[in-house]
């Protein structure tokens, strides 16, 4: 009895069409619209001539840097004996300079000796007589200048004729450009005399400060 | 697949063929000188500022050949005006000229020793005290500032001198002082 239940999807639906495929596909002409060999070719032409182009330019590159080189070294060739003679002079120079600055340093003075008492002696009040000056510039910090002096009038009158006078040097341009710091140090009476004997510091600025 | 039907393949794509070769042989070529055009580029780098320093030393050095000769004549006029420490007679000859100059009175001038192993400039150190009117002992430091030899002072006590009467206007001036000088 033949079954009536359906086929499963296993199943085949019937014997396949069976013939002997007798081509050899390898031989039998390319019959396609644009044949492979087209595409084969383009590609390869791309990338080779891609890689000629690139090859070209790293070449031409190359040869660009060494005329450049052969460029720079003429230069050097051609100025190298000037330049010499130029180093040699600039060296006879820097000799020469560094003596020239050296005796400048050396000089070099926050103000002179000479322009200090003359501007000290411009500036004295009539009241104020200056006994004693003392300049110390041998430490490159802490140089310091020193007056010491008697102060006329009475006491009252002599100590503020000394504030006053210490104001006048402080206000003065010349010597705040010199000078860090004026300060009245003392303020005695002078046992000889009977005047207010004062003693005034200034302290000169620090190189750099100015 | 064998040897002859690879090369039958081989030979229906010419083309192909070729241009595989010319790529080996480029990529060959490019690896070979793969590191060729950054030794050019430094060796370019190199060079280019050698010469771009050599040309600037040249520009440069114009009227160099002038300058120096200048320097070194200003150089031949301070070093003539250096003193030197050994001449002790000739460098105390300089202060008692000025005091003959400036109508002061030299009380006291002494060359301090001079370090044993200085070399090139340095200065020489001096002892002077002396003794005149204001303007005279201001005339005698003006002339010790703007003098032959260059000087610099240490320290400096200008004071007046102790006493009373006539000489109450007269001023002792102590320096310390160096001049530039030589051993």
């Amino acid at each position: 009895m033949l079954s009536l239940t359906k086929k499963g999807a296993d199943q085949p639906e019937g014997d396949p069409l069976w013939h002997s495929d007798f081509r050899n596909v390898e031989k039998l002409p390319d019959t396609k619209v644009v044949r492979t060999t087209f595409f084969i070719n383009t590609a390869a032409i791309a990338i080779t001539l891609g890689l000629l182009l690139w090859t070209g330019y790293r070449e031409f590159h190359l040869k660009t840097l060494g005329d450049q080189i052969d460029e720079a070294q003429g230069l050097v060739d051609s100025n190298r004996k000037l330049s010499n003679e130029a180093e040699r002079q600039s060296k006879l120079f820097k000799v020469e300079e560094a003596k020239l600055l050296e005796a400048e340093k050396f000089q070099r003075t926050p103000i002179t000796t000479s322009a200090y008492v003359k501007l000290l002696g411009d500036t004295l009040p009539r009241e104020i007589s200056i006994e004693y000056v003392e300049i110390r510039l041998s430490e490159t910090r802490n140089q310091l200048c020193m007056l010491r002096g008697l102060v006329a009038g009475t006491r009252d009158q002599a100590s503020g004729s000394a504030s006053s006078y210490v104001d006048l040097l402080r206000a003065n341009p010349q010597l705040s450009a010199v000078f860090e710091t004026i300060s009245l140090d003392k303020l005695n009476p002078d046992g000889a005399s009977g005047l207010l004997v004062f003693e005034i510091s200034m302290k000169v600025k620090p190189e750099g400060k100015k | 697949m064998n040897a002859a039907d690879l090369l039958a393949d081989l030979k229906k794509q010419p083309v192909g063929v070729a241009c595989g070769l010319i790529c080996l042989a480029l990529g060959v070529l490019l690896f070979l000188r793969s590191s060729a055009i950054d030794e050019r580029q430094a060796e370019y780098d190199a060079k280019s500022a050698e010469a771009t320093q050599i040309v600037s030393n040249v520009s440069l050095s114009k009227n160099l050949p002038e300058q120096v000769q200048e320097i070194q004549a200003l150089t031949k006029d301070l070093e003539a005006r250096l003193v030197h420490a050994g001449q002790l007679a000739v460098n105390l000859q300089y202060f008692y000229k000025l005091e003959a100059e400036n109508e002061v009175k030299l009380l006291d001038v002494r060359q301090n020793p001079v370090p044993k192993n200085a070399t090139g400039y340095m200065g020489v150190s001096y002892n002077v005290t002396i003794q005149g009117t204001y303007a005279h002992v201001m005339t005698f430091l003006n002339r010790l500032e703007n003098g032959r030899h260059f000087s610099r002072f240490s320290s400096v006590v200008l004071s007046k001198v102790a006493g009373n009467g006539d000489n109450s206007t007269n001023m002792t001036l102590t320096l310390n002082l160096e001049l530039l000088g030589q051993p």
